[in-house]
């Protein structure tokens, strides 16, 4: 465990890795849940006749390794702090398609934290890979840990 | 699949869809789910709640950008299919606040075609608009075609 809170976190700090193995419902309820009409993530009419990993799903990974490395945010077990985090930058390289079945590696660290307009930003790096080494995705992410700041700052 | 071509200058456009509060729910769960392998509950959080947005010091609840984030990744894998899925890349960036109901239009315009040992590299500005054309989120794209 890294951070009590993601806020907690520094840069330098290294995630403790994350495996699990990509299944059909994974792929399937993310692509849905913004409606994506490609078939290739929802069934194996797909390249390769299996089905493929929707690439944006690199933010479900993050909050995989966050629970995993935070003892005191737990944001998909519905343990937050009085904070809400503000996603302000999605930045992924896709190497190669991942595809139902496999089991994946996610890693990263944190590269940098700092205050920029009154925000305090940290910037993450991530990366999937398959169990046996092949890359699937390179990630960089900007957080403003709070959006209250900026708010008040407005108002005086 | 057809080989892709596009010349520089081809702008892509989505469709039209506003974030409604019903759509902000079905992400919830989407993210959630998928992040934990099983069926999981809409969270309330300053996506889908207009009370807890308001005590982060929002106006009211906002769309997660990565919700204009994947439906530029869905334009782009319209476009250019497994080239992309395979080798692209997408940036985005939240510049402003997304409230809930505006119409969002995501686009992409080809902004340079370069021949390389890998393929025929493109690279694209990506934007999401409403509906006076003001962009909301902001960013740039890659994909490397393959013949």
């Amino acid at each position: 465990m890294l951070g009590k809170t993601i806020a907690d976190l520094e840069a330098g700090d290294v995630f403790e890795p994350i495996r699990y193995v990509l299944t059909e419902f994974i792929c399937a309820e993310y692509a849905h849940a913004n409606e994506d009409p490609c078939e290739w993530y929802y069934s194996a009419v797909a390249p390769y006749n299996r089905q493929l990993r929707p690439p944006t799903m690199i933010h479900a990974d993050k909050m995989r390794i966050l629970e995993a490395n935070c003892t005191q945010e737990k944001r998909i077990s519905g343990q937050h702090t009085d904070d809400a985090r503000i996603h302000y930058e999605y930045h992924a390289q896709h190497h190669s398609p991942a595809f139902v079945g496999e089991e994946l590696v996610v890693s990263g660290r944190i590269v940098d934290k700092y205050t920029r307009r009154g925000g305090e930003y940290l910037h993450y790096e991530l990366k999937v890979e398959t169990a046996d080494g092949r890359l699937i995705t390179t990630y960089n992410d900007l957080t403003l840990l709070s959006y209250k700041p900026i708010a008040e700052a407005k108002k005086a | 699949m057809s080989t892709p071509t596009f010349d520089v200058g081809d702008v892509l456009t989505g469709p039209t869809r506003p974030i409604s509060l019903q759509r902000a729910g079905w992400y919830s769960i989407g993210i959630f789910s998928a992040a934990t392998g099983a069926p999981h509950e809409i969270q309330k959080n300053i996506h889908t709640d207009h009370e807890y947005a308001r005590s982060q010091g929002l106006p009211a609840a906002i769309a997660d950008g990565m919700h204009s984030t994947n439906w530029l990744n869905a334009l782009l894998s319209h476009e250019f299919g497994e080239h992309y899925i395979s080798r692209g890349r997408l940036r985005t960036r939240y510049v402003k606040p997304t409230l809930l109901d505006v119409p969002l239009t995501p686009k992409a315009v080809v902004t340079d075609r370069v021949e390389t040992a890998e393929g025929v590299r493109y690279e694209l500005k990506v934007w999401v608009e409403d509906p006076d054309g003001t962009e909301l989120t902001v960013g740039d794209a890659a994909a490397v075609v393959q013949a």
